[in-house]
């Protein structure tokens, strides 16, 4: 089990909260849930409609669409955030490769969080024009 | 000691720690250097051709003809300069200073060949002239590469030193002149000049090479060379150029108003050439060596403790002074040796702080102007204001003394005057240096548009602007037309009534009922019938109301009976603003404020809120004891709108609430300064969280006001470090200005918070290196920042407060700038005694720079990491952010350190709920005899994360063994 302090320091490692004042993700580290799966277990599957993201914690994650696999993720790695700000269907499908720990966010913890930190805004503006720019990348 | 000065590392070589005692920092050796190479090579060259001009024009002329020289100086010297500057638009940094030591060259070279073939007295005459355009060549080459590699800080700091330079020049020069003209003709001092000034084009090279980025010229810089001519006059538009330019012309009048009179004494003094050029050669030496000295040891110090007005008046009271000492001297009939001795010692004086101090002074004036004023500035002095005035100084002098046969002591009165004028110009110089460094640091505000103006074209565009297709922009149109009380505003609203966005209908509705437009009636009347969509219908009907028809009750008491609830919300607002003892609505209300629904309660919620009058609190404490939240959430705003003195006491217990924090701290909002006791009451409750705490006091100061004021200073010592942070921001936030009579209650503090800064510091730096501190040492820093923002917080109480605010904004920028100008205000504004220990911690220090600076008021020990982590817990624990008690407990936990366990021990009494958890975690590890029983004490934390994590660390333990 994760100490809040724990889940403060894995918020920390994370793009989006890396510029938040710990002690600010304090608030969040006490609503977050702490989610377990074991090896093999589906975590999300593609057209579920999510409304969070996740952090691996601990353990690694496979993302796969039908029989392509897209990825592996690793410790700190971070899937859902789309979904958490703008509930969609799932794009994806997320598999735990081993045992792992992950830390589930729902869109609407993160939006309060934003409401009362400009330097979550700002993380999450970066995440975004970083996908921006991964897609127009893809395009060319 | 502040940052002017550099801390002295005593690991540092010896002459590395000279440096660092003179103020020049590891990184800026090179550029020092380098600037002071090309001064001293400049100033071997200048002292050449010193030397070898005045000699020979003394020689051939009397020194009241310097007067002319200075006229010629201004009709040369000036369109030099221009040429200079037009011909090397878009040049590189390199070519542009390349261009005018190439000019110095070639006159030297013309001039020497000259001089070889003619002993012309025209020629002999014009040497003084090369003189004077060769040292305002190599004066502006360096000025034009000080400027660019210099911010305004370390100009301060460093331009003494490199600028000395030229002096050690002098000296040195000076005495190798007399040595040299034993082998040499004194025409061939010229040759030696080219020689030097061939080194400052290597040096010069040198230079440009290592400072490629930082001299790089921009496009935009290329763009303002372009309109170069024209701006420089434009310059003098300004009153601060103005003045500094009265100042710099009454320089150049000292100038050469004491050159004449030196030369005039000395010629009569010394009759023979040879003396003469000696004795002019070793007046330099000593002048030099002694500028030297001032450059390098008195500069910075001085400008340090007295500011840059001491740079300014500096000049002109010592000249003062000597003129007329020397004039009063004269016609008293003192001994003419006497005379000639202060004469001397004047002249002295004006070349060691016209050279150490003044021109120094005036780099630094500058450079609190944007860029582009800040180059036209330094350019108009020394290429226009300088020549010129020196040619009007010039005229002065020849018509006082060829015309008018006026002797030194005459015109020295009249000199005197002049600085007199100057000292009065430096009062002004001095207020507008700060305002320039304020202006400078101010946050750039977005503007406003200007609405009681407008036009008949622009209120054209504003009423097109009803039709959009863009509610957003129809709404901005009807806020201007209401704003500025447009007299047809009625018959507007009217017609956009009709819009087809239920958005615009709706906001419409609202507005008129605000405005109580009753000539509208009928046409509300008529909404009312004709509104397909319910909501704005709904609001038709309390529009209706607020226009209090005589038939109200009649018309609206049919919708009470309708299942549509907008209908119901309207016709129920309606009735009940225009008549609260309605009986029909009044059962209404009350039955869906006790029913069963929750929609039901919250309907009757936001029709409470829509209402907004007192006399339904009475239904309202019952939704405020509500347990959902929803209905809560809608209650509390409704208590806000409604404004009843009795309800504020339910808000302010709703702070506790963390879901209900938001609404709460808008409720009280709208209540101003009625709820300050209430809130004030709430922030002492010994229940209150540290969360609780914080938004009280972001209420209070929303409220403002002096109460609002005083509440916040009630609690300024806090134990709780966070909140007095937020409180201090508070204070700040509304501009607080501490009485004189309290000012010592905030020094005290500052010098609490900068104690407290010193010893984080040293914390910090013990526990730097090591791995598994990492955490502490984060948030250790964290605090460290928070303190850095009470310390400027707190001088912004004591003087003026939104210069000290904008100055904070500014002080950690990534704008290099901006952030020497916030650091120069605060330099400028503080007093010597808050400046030593607070610049230190704001400028570009090390730790182990910024603890040597503050050694001497707030000794620090080092420590080994582990006996600094003792020491931080056993010393800082009780004083220390939340954030900081959790990492220490964490980290004793993940050290098994067991002599720490009282302090784990003591945290499980703690009001956080994190440190709770962390000490019960940290207690797990340490593992005491008693801990299970501890554990299962704290099993019922009121807090789910704690007993949960109570019950993850029971279930953990082994069982324990049964009892004999």
């Amino acid at each position: 089990m994760l100490l809040t302090i724990e889940k403060v320091l894995i918020l920390k490692s994370v793009n989006i909260f890396s510029s938040v004042p710990e002690a600010q993700l304090v608030d969040l580290a006490t609503i977050v849930e702490s989610v377990e799966f074991d090896a093999g277990e589906i975590i999300m599957h593609k057209g579920d409609l999510g409304s969070s993201m996740y952090i691996v914690a601990d353990g690694k994650v496979r993302i796969f669409d039908e029989e392509q696999e897209l990825g592996i993720l690793g410790n700190r790695a971070v899937f859902g955030d789309l979904a958490a700000l703008d509930p969609e269907p799932r794009a994806a499908s997320v598999q735990a490769v081993e045992d792992c720990t992950l830390l589930r966010i729902e869109g609407e913890s993160l939006y309060e969080l934003m409401a009362g930190n400009r330097e979550v805004t700002r993380g999450i503006v970066h995440v975004l024009c970083n996908y921006a720019r991964q897609n127009l990348v893809r395009q060319k | 000691m502040t940052d002017t000065t550099v801390a002295v590392d005593t690991s540092l070589s010896t002459t590395e720690q000279w440096l660092a005692r003179l103020g020049v920092r590891p990184d800026e050796r090179t550029v020092t250097t380098l600037l002071f190479s090309n001064m001293f090579l400049s100033g071997i060259a200048i002292g050449m051709i010193r030397v070898c001009a005045l000699t020979l024009f003394l020689k051939h002329f009397g020194s009241e003809q310097l007067a002319l020289v200075a006229i010629l100086l201004a009709v040369a010297g000036m369109p030099t300069t221009l040429l200079i500057d037009k011909f090397t638009i878009g040049f590189s940094t390199r070519a542009h200073v390349f261009t005018i030591l190439g000019i110095v060259m070639g006159g030297l070279l013309l001039f020497r060949a000259l001089l070889g073939l003619t002993d012309s007295t025209v020629l002999v005459f014009t040497l003084p002239l090369f003189f004077e355009l060769a040292y305002m060549l190599f004066s502006l080459q360096f000025i034009f590469l000080l400027t660019r590699l210099l911010n305004v800080r370390q100009a301060k700091r460093l331009s003494g030193i490199a600028r000395s330079g030229e002096f050690v020049a002098e000296m040195c020069g000076g005495f190798l002149v007399v040595i040299l003209l034993n082998f040499l003709k004194l025409e061939d001092l010229l040759v030696v000049a080219m020689l030097t000034t061939g080194m400052v084009f290597l040096v010069v090279n040198h230079t440009t090479k290592q400072f490629q980025s930082t001299l790089l010229v921009t496009n935009e810089e290329i763009v303002e060379s372009e309109i170069a001519d024209s701006r420089l006059f434009a310059m003098l538009r300004l009153p601060y150029v103005r003045l500094i330019a009265g100042c710099y012309g009454a320089y150049m009048f000292a100038y050469f108003f004491l050159e004449v009179a030196f030369y005039r004494y000395a010629s009569i003094h010394l009759p023979d050439e040879r003396q003469l050029a000696e004795f002019i050669a070793q007046f330099f030496a000593v002048s030099g060596f002694l500028t030297m000295l001032t450059m390098v040891l008195v500069f910075a110090p001085f400008l340090r403790k007295f500011g840059i007005i001491a740079g300014v008046i500096v000049f002109p009271l010592v000249i003062f002074f000597g003129s007329t000492a020397v004039s009063i001297m004269e016609f008293s009939g003192v001994a003419v040796a006497a005379i000639f001795a202060v004469m001397v010692a004047t002249n002295c004086a004006r070349f060691i702080l016209q050279a150490a101090i003044w021109k120094p002074s005036v780099a630094i004036l500058f450079q609190v102007l944007p860029d582009r004023q800040r180059t036209a500035g330094t350019s108009l002095m020394e290429g226009v204001i300088d020549p010129l005035s020196g040619g009007i100084a010039g005229l002065c002098l020849y018509i006082l003394i060829d015309t008018m046969g006026w002797e030194p002591k005459h015109f020295l009165v009249l000199l005197s005057v002049l600085m007199a004028c100057w000292l009065v110009l430096s009062i002004f110089i001095r207020r507008l240096y700060l305002s320039n460094l304020v202006v400078s640091i101010q946050k750039r505000k977005l503007g406003e548009l200007s609405i009681t103006e407008l036009d008949d074209a622009s209120l054209d565009i504003i009423k097109a602007g009803l039709t959009s297709s863009y509610p957003a922009e129809i709404f901005y149109c009807l806020n201007l037309l209401e704003t500025i009380e447009h007299p047809e505003i009625t018959e507007l609203l009217k017609q956009v009534l009709s819009n087809s966005n239920r958005e615009v209908r709706m906001d419409v509705l609202k507005r008129i009922a605000s405005m109580k437009i009753r000539p509208l009636i009928g046409h509300i009347s008529k909404r009312i019938e004709i509104e397909t969509d319910r909501a704005v219908r709904g609001q038709a009907l309390i529009t209706y109301a607020a226009l209090a028809p005589d038939d109200i009750i009649e018309k609206l008491s049919i919708y009470l009976e309708e299942l549509d609830p907008d209908l119901t919300h309207g016709a129920l607002v309606g009735i009940l603003t225009h008549n609260p003892e309605n009986e029909k609505a009044n059962g209404f209300l009350l039955r869906s404020v006790r029913s069963v629904s929750i929609q039901d309660r919250l309907f009757a919620t936001k029709v409470m809120a829509d209402i907004g009058s007192k006399h339904f609190s009475g239904f309202l404490v019952e939704l405020l004891e509500d347990k959902e939240n929803t209905i809560l959430e809608q209650a509390i705003y409704a208590a806000g709108q409604m404004g009843d003195d009795r309800l504020i006491n339910s808000l302010v217990s709703k702070l506790t609430n963390p879901a209900l924090l938001p609404a709460a701290s808008t409720a009280l909002r709208l209540y101003g300064e009625e709820a300050l006791y209430d809130l004030d009451q709430g922030f002492s409750s010994p229940e209150a969280s540290r969360e609780e705490r914080l938004h009280i006091i972001d209420i209070i100061r929303a409220e403002g006001g002096v109460r609002a004021t005083e509440i916040l200073l009630r609690h300024i010592d806090v134990e709780q470090p966070e909140i007095r942070h937020r409180i201090l921001l508070s204070l700040a936030g509304l501009h607080y200005q501490a009485d004189p009579d309290d000012q010592y209650i905030f020094v005290n503090k500052l010098d609490e918070e900068v104690y407290s800064i010193t010893w984080l510091l040293a914390a910090m730096e013990d526990i730097y290196d090591v791995d598994q501190y990492q955490l502490v040492h984060s948030a250790l820093c964290h605090e460290l920042d928070v303190k850095r923002d009470n310390m400027l917080l707190l001088i912004s109480f004591l003087f003026p407060s939104i210069v000290m605010l904008d100055t904070r904004a500014n002080i950690d920028s990534k704008v290099t700038e901006l952030r020497i100008f916030a650091l120069e205000v605060l330099d400028n504004l503080l007093t010597g005694e808050i400046k030593q220990i607070v610049l230190p911690l704001l400028d570009d220090l090390t730790v182990a720079e910024r603890l040597t600076a503050l050694e001497e008021k707030f000794p620090q020990e080092s420590m080994s990491a582990e006996n600094r982590f003792n020491d931080i817990v056993e010393s800082h624990f009780d004083d220390a952010f939340f954030w900081t008690r959790n990492t220490l407990l964490y980290q004793i936990g993940q050290d098994r350190e067991s002599g720490l366990i009282g302090k784990v021990r003591e945290s499980l009494q703690d009001g956080e709920a994190t440190i709770r958890e962390t000490g019960l975690w940290a207690l797990s590890r340490l593992e005491p005899s008693d801990l299970r029983r501890t554990l299962q004490i704290h099993v019922g934390d009121a807090h789910e994360n704690v007993s949960d994590i109570v019950r993850y660390l029971l279930a953990g333990l082994p069982e324990p063994e049964p009892t004999q």
